[in-house]
């Protein structure tokens, strides 16, 4: 069974050889295809490992969403670049999003810490170009600034791998995971400091930097990839480092980054001009809700991974429908955007269910997703948390219906249509998709 | 016994390298230094490997002179413009640069006592902690591509560093970083454009 992980990890990475091809659109559009069929047969048969790999049923998830995420992703990036034709750029570009997908299944996949480092970093390099396939002075500042401060950032993970080994003597992940570790100033230490590591790629509180100017900037397929999958990838290294190491000092360590990235993000949100950095703040708070539920377990857990699956095709559907605007109005102001409903009817219908999806609202995933998690916060006493975070998704909820609502229903102005079918069908699918994730969970059985 | 010597006077010599890399001003002469480091952590590396017959090491030595020693000389020294030896810094105070690198020693030394030697009992370790902290300082008070790069490369020798001297990683795991890194330096070599330095941007602000 480790084939059909080989199989998941390989054919992005060989299929991005399509560089050379003439067909390496189709070339990309196969890759993605075969990596989703590849995950949903992991996903249906159940498929468990604990070798050189560590499949279980956090990561088929996990698995899926990538997947997904990356078909749409590419099907989306082929319109949304119709434009650069057969360019060394696109070229480039569609191999790059290859590679980024399968160090995205490398790391979900990998069965020891050090190479589960090495994946996310590996994510980290892949992805820097895919920010620059314009090759604007904005989008260069943009992507040094990621490289730079989320490798940095990283480096203090690989810290946590030095201590971890140095205490177990071992950095495979299900040998720990089934070893039940005892408490120690070492884990206390490799704890922290793959918080502070991996919290850098989440973009947790104060460590985010990077992050709203890299979901702003970059394409907005890239965007959805990175918002609606990489950065559940890096809480995914986190979590397992967490799930080795955890104790009530860091569990209520975890809990403080969590609920400091969520005020701080719903704070961000009613001042935003632009709408993909808007966005990029939701993900802020999505990620700190999904660290709480992680961190909490049992319930809480089942409600993050709701969270996680529909906020990555939420998200997704968001920046989709962002690029779509940002293609006819050129502009990423909220400001300048008027009458969208008018214009174009669909993207503003994906842009209304993408917004309510990310900021919780019912009968969306996420609200089951953030309900469950709060009932974890509310059943293990930590009622101020709760507090915290329903009046922060109150303001978050607010502040982007708000933004998302001028831009929809207000003026109409010259004449705008809406961008190629493939653009508006990648957007809508993936906002009704976030209406089905918790009957997709109720039929797999987690609930 | 004299193999620790070796090693420690080498950890020395890494340390004064971390502390004249926040000193300098001027870009070729910092590439120059953090080279120098690499390859007194790669000998380093060569000495921890032959006192614990440990070969794996000795070709992570060999490794890092190659990766980190030439490759990672040579892509820096592609972005740098033809008057090389004059490409300055143009916001750096020395003085001031030099204090703050102190005191950041200091207080990474500290921390080190604090959270690691109890447990570790490895002194030299305090070495490569303080030069991950020198590494993020030099990232966090520069401008310049080139002054990033240098921070980040001497953040990781700090990491390979502090492993070699508590606990040295399986192989594998050390040639993925070495590979990373140079991968991320090829990678950013590309986004290093004329205008090196990086200011505040009015739509990134916010």
């Amino acid at each position: 069974m480790n084939f059909i992980i080989l199989l998941l990890i390989s054919v992005p990475s060989f299929l991005s050889l399509g560089y050379f091809l003439k067909q390496f659109r189709q070339i990309a559009v196969i890759s993605a295809s075969i990596s989703l069929a590849l995950s949903v047969y992991i996903l249906v048969s159940g498929l468990e490992l604990s070798g050189d790999f560590l499949v279980d049923y956090l990561s088929r998830f996990f698995i899926i969403a990538i997947a997904s995420i990356y078909l749409l992703s590419v099907v989306f990036g082929l319109g949304y670049h119709h434009r650069m034709g057969e360019s060394r750029n696109m070229r480039l570009h569609l191999s790059l999003m290859d590679l980024f997908a399968s160090s995205m299944f490398f790391s979900i996949t990998v069965n020891n810490f050090g190479l589960l480092w090495f994946g996310i970093e590996a994510t980290t390099v892949s992805s820097t170009l895919l920010l620059v396939i314009e090759r604007e002075p904005l989008k260069i500042e943009v992507a040094w600034r990621y490289v730079i401060i989320v490798s940095a950032g990283l480096t203090i993970s690989l810290l946590s791998v030095v201590v971890m080994y140095y205490n177990f003597h071992t950095l495979t992940i299900s040998s720990l995971l089934s070893s039940h570790v005892a408490y120690s100033e070492l884990t206390a230490i490799a704890a922290g400091t793959a918080l502070v590591g991996y919290g850098t790629k989440i973009g947790l509180f104060p460590m985010h930097t990077w992050l709203p100017d890299a979901h702003s900037e970059a394409p907005s397929e890239i965007s959805a990839m990175f918002s609606g999958v990489l950065l559940p990838v890096a809480i995914y290294a986190l979590y397992r480092v967490y799930e080795v190491t955890a104790s009530p000092a860091i569990t209520n360590l975890f809990i403080f980054f969590g609920i400091t990235t969520i005020i701080y993000s719903a704070l961000m949100l009613p001042s935003q001009r632009y709408y993909k950095r808007m966005f990029a703040y939701s993900t802020m708070e999505n990620m700190g809700l999904i660290l709480l539920g992680f961190t909490i377990g049992g319930i809480a857990l089942t409600g993050a991974m709701i969270l996680l699956v529909t906020h990555a095709f939420g998200k997704g559907a968001a920046f989709y429908s962002s690029g779509n605007i940002l293609e006819k109005y050129e502009s990423k102001k909220i400001a300048d955007i008027h009458g969208l409903k008018e214009r174009m009817p669909y993207t503003s219908v994906a842009l209304i269910m993408s917004s309510l999806a990310v900021t919780g609202a019912p009968p969306f995933g996420t609200f089951l997703g953030e309900f469950l998690i709060l009932a974890g916060l509310y059943a293990g006493g930590y009622l101020l948390i709760v507090a915290l975070v329903v009046a922060s998704l109150l303001v978050a909820f607010a502040s982007i219906n708000f933004h998302v609502s001028r831009m929809v229903f207000s003026g109409n102005e010259g004449k705008i249509s809406e961008p190629s079918g493939s653009q508006v069908a990648v957007a809508l699918s993936a906002s009704s998709i976030t209406l089905l994730i918790p009957f997709l969970f109720l039929i797999y059985g987690v609930i | 016994m004299i193999y620790l010597e070796i090693e420690a006077i080498l950890g020395a010599l890494i340390l004064g390298s971390t502390l004249v890399v926040q000193t300098r001003s001027y870009i070729r002469p910092m590439i120059n230094t953090v080279v120098t480091q690499s390859v007194l952590l790669a000998v380093t590396a060569t000495v921890i490997g032959v006192t614990t017959d440990a070969p794996d090491l000795i070709v992570l030595a060999a490794l890092i002179v190659v990766l980190r020693g030439i490759l990672i000389r040579h892509f820096l020294d592609l972005k740098l413009p033809k008057s090389k030896m004059f490409v300055k810094e143009s916001s750096h105070g020395v003085a001031s640069v030099s204090i703050y690198s102190v005191i950041v020693l200091i207080f990474s030394f500290l921390l080190y006592r604090y959270l690691f030697f109890q447990i570790t009992q490895a002194p030299l370790g305090a070495i490569g902690f303080s030069m991950v902290v020198q590494g993020l300082l030099l990232i966090a008070t520069r401008r310049n591509s080139f002054a990033h790069f240098i921070g980040y490369v001497e953040e990781e020798n700090g990491i390979i560093f502090m492993s070699l001297t508590i606990i040295p990683l399986p192989f594998i795991v050390e040639i993925s970083v070495l590979l990373d890194v140079l991968a991320l330096i090829i990678v950013g070599t590309g986004l290093v454009t004329e205008n090196v330095e990086h200011p505040r941007i009015e739509e990134l602000m916010g």
